[in-house]
């Protein structure tokens, strides 16, 4: 009798094991069904070009930012010379190892070249390789070409370094996604294209956000800006924007990845900070010193309450103008801009942003179908 | 799902080995469960190798990830994750359900081939899909990424055969190994 009675509470202890092991396998297929998908944030990557002309450039400087852009990005710079800067980074991951691991080196190291070349006119032409070393560093040393796979982040490095020229890319044909910095230069407050003389001087990067602003700015009331950031800031991610110590505008995105912004802000010591704090916990950081010539007025206190705005992509770049005095009271709080797919954009803006604020965004997704909802 | 045909009863629960002489000894549970193991590392092994592991939702949840594809794949990478969902879960599926029969078989293996269809023929509307989906939903782990999945995914017929594919294999599979 005891040891039917045993064995019936073992049958059921069985039973409800099984149950549960059924629901955790049915949760665990409906878990990986969805993990398999891409992120919410992310685009699936495409081939980029990783050949690039920057006008108004010259050799040193190039190699300086590649150098500089490198080390920002965790790489070891192995060589840099006038014609070639080459870096390098080990790869763990289990991917790289299965496939260019051997049994002498399990982990193979992933490896940037940039081949630089003047090409007269004040032109520098940089080509972006990058190869999988199997044995890095050994005699045995065999490399395997992963350019186009590594497109992007070619891309995003030249694209960065870039922005610090008057340059335009030297596009191979395939890519559809190239940073044009003549389009940036077109949304950094004045309209007008950056150039090397208004924008001198090395942008601070080292953060991983390459920031633009002038030298030089007459009026403090409104001083644009660049941010470019090398990795895009994707949801979790806060992006946050002072000046002179101030918060001028904070960023998040819910949906779309975005990979570089502008606007124009009060100044009136000319200190400019970007910061975004990572999902991670990691903090991409840059800061830049602008000249005032006359600093800002404090924001009004009477500011009208009007709002009209608009916004529409020029290029690949979306752009939204407020009519708003942005006065202590009265001012736009908030604006959404929001895709098909309802995951916003959200800009929360204070009053160190300058009168009629205008605001641009570039982003792996298209922006084409865009709607934007300003808050007071 | 012409394949599938409800031809035995066999109510017990799955069992890994059963019988005790060398003989008559048969593992067909263990040999299920390794088969399901098996495939189910072929997935994930060509998730990690085959795809930008920056772009994959459970990847980016576990660490940051690189960007880097180490093998472009070609479609038969692209079309086996499909093929091996449907089969490794039907098959895990199968070993735990409380009573074994050709009937459960081809049940279980229907939910895992009906389900991978719905979601891929779901990726045809992603945007009114995701439409409908409330937007609470991207607030929480996991459910966050439905609508992404019909949004971002592309359809592709030939992953609706692998799923299908996945499910007869799976059937005749198990029901070879558990007979």
């Amino acid at each position: 009798m005891k040891k039917l009675r045993q064995d019936a509470n073992r049958n059921a202890a069985v039973a409800a094991t099984r149950y549960l092991l059924l629901v955790a396998i049915v949760v665990a297929g409906l878990i990986s069904l969805l993990g398999s998908a891409g992120a919410p944030t992310n685009s699936a990557p495409t081939i980029a070009t990783t050949d690039f002309t920057f006008n108004n450039a010259n050799q040193k400087s190039v190699v300086d930012q590649l150098v500089s852009r490198s080390m920002s990005s965790g790489m070891s710079v192995i060589s840099a010379t006038e014609y070639l800067v080459v870096a390098e980074t080990r790869d763990a991951s289990f991917g790289a190892m299965f496939i260019y691991g051997s049994k002498y080196d399990r982990t193979p190291a992933f490896r940037i070249k940039y081949n630089i070349a003047s090409i007269g006119n004040n032109q520098v032409r940089v080509n972006g390789r990058a190869e999988m070393i199997t044995n890095p560093g050994s005699a045995f040393e065999r490399s395997t070409d992963v350019t186009a796979q590594a497109s992007q982040q070619i891309n995003a490095n030249l694209s960065s370094i870039a922005a610090t020229f008057d340059s335009t890319s030297h596009n191979e044909g395939k890519d559809k996604a190239v940073t044009n910095t003549k389009k940036h230069a077109a949304t950094s407050g004045n309209q007008k294209p950056i150039n090397a003389d208004e924008f001198s001087g090395k942008p601070d990067n080292a953060g991983g956000v390459s920031l633009v602003s002038p030298a030089v700015a007459e009026n403090g009331n409104v001083v644009p800006f660049t941010a470019i950031f090398s990795e895009p800031v994707m949801p979790g991610d806060k992006l946050i924007v002072t000046t002179d110590g101030n918060q001028a505008l904070q960023m998040t995105t819910e949906g779309p990845p975005v990979t570089a912004i502008s606007s124009r802000l009060r100044m009136q010591t000319g200190k400019l900070s970007v910061y975004i704090v990572r999902r991670s916990g990691r903090t991409d950081s840059a800061t830049r010193s602008t000249g005032i010539g006359k600093p800002a007025n404090p924001p009004n206190t009477t500011a009208n309450k009007i709002l009209t705005y608009q916004g529409k992509l020029v290029n690949d770049e979306f752009k939204i103008k407020l009519d708003n005095d942005m006065g202590l009271s009265g001012f736009a709080r908030q604006i959404n801009i929001t895709l098909s797919n309802a995951k916003p954009i959200i800009f929360t803006l204070t009053p160190y942003m300058s009168s009629t604020p205008f605001i641009g965004i570039k982003s792996l997704d298209n922006l084409s179908s865009a709607t934007v909802a300003v808050m007071l | 799902m012409m394949g599938f045909a409800a031809t035995e009863h066999q109510s017990q629960p799955v069992e890994l080995c059963h019988g005790h002489s060398t003989h008559s000894t048969r593992c067909g549970g263990a040999w299920v469960l390794f088969s399901a193991t098996v495939t189910l590392l072929l997935g994930v092994a060509i998730y990690i190798i085959c795809r930008p592991a920056c772009n994959i939702y459970l990847l980016t949840l576990l660490s940051e990830q690189s960007c880097v594809v180490y093998y472009s794949g070609n479609i038969l990478t692209d079309s086996l994750p499909a093929f091996i969902h449907v089969f490794a879960f039907s098959l895990l599926t199968i070993l735990v359900v409380p009573a074994f029969s050709a009937k459960t078989l081809f049940r279980v293996c229907f939910f895992w081939t009906a389900l991978n269809l719905v979601f891929e023929a779901g990726q045809m509307f992603g945007d009114e899909i995701t439409h409908i989906l409330p937007s609470f939903f991207s607030h929480y782990l996991w459910i966050e990424n439905l609508g992404p999945y019909f949004s971002r995914g592309t359809f592709d017929s030939s992953d609706m055969l692998s799923a299908f594919l996945g499910g007869v294999a799976a059937y005749y599979h198990a029901r070879g190994l558990l007979r």
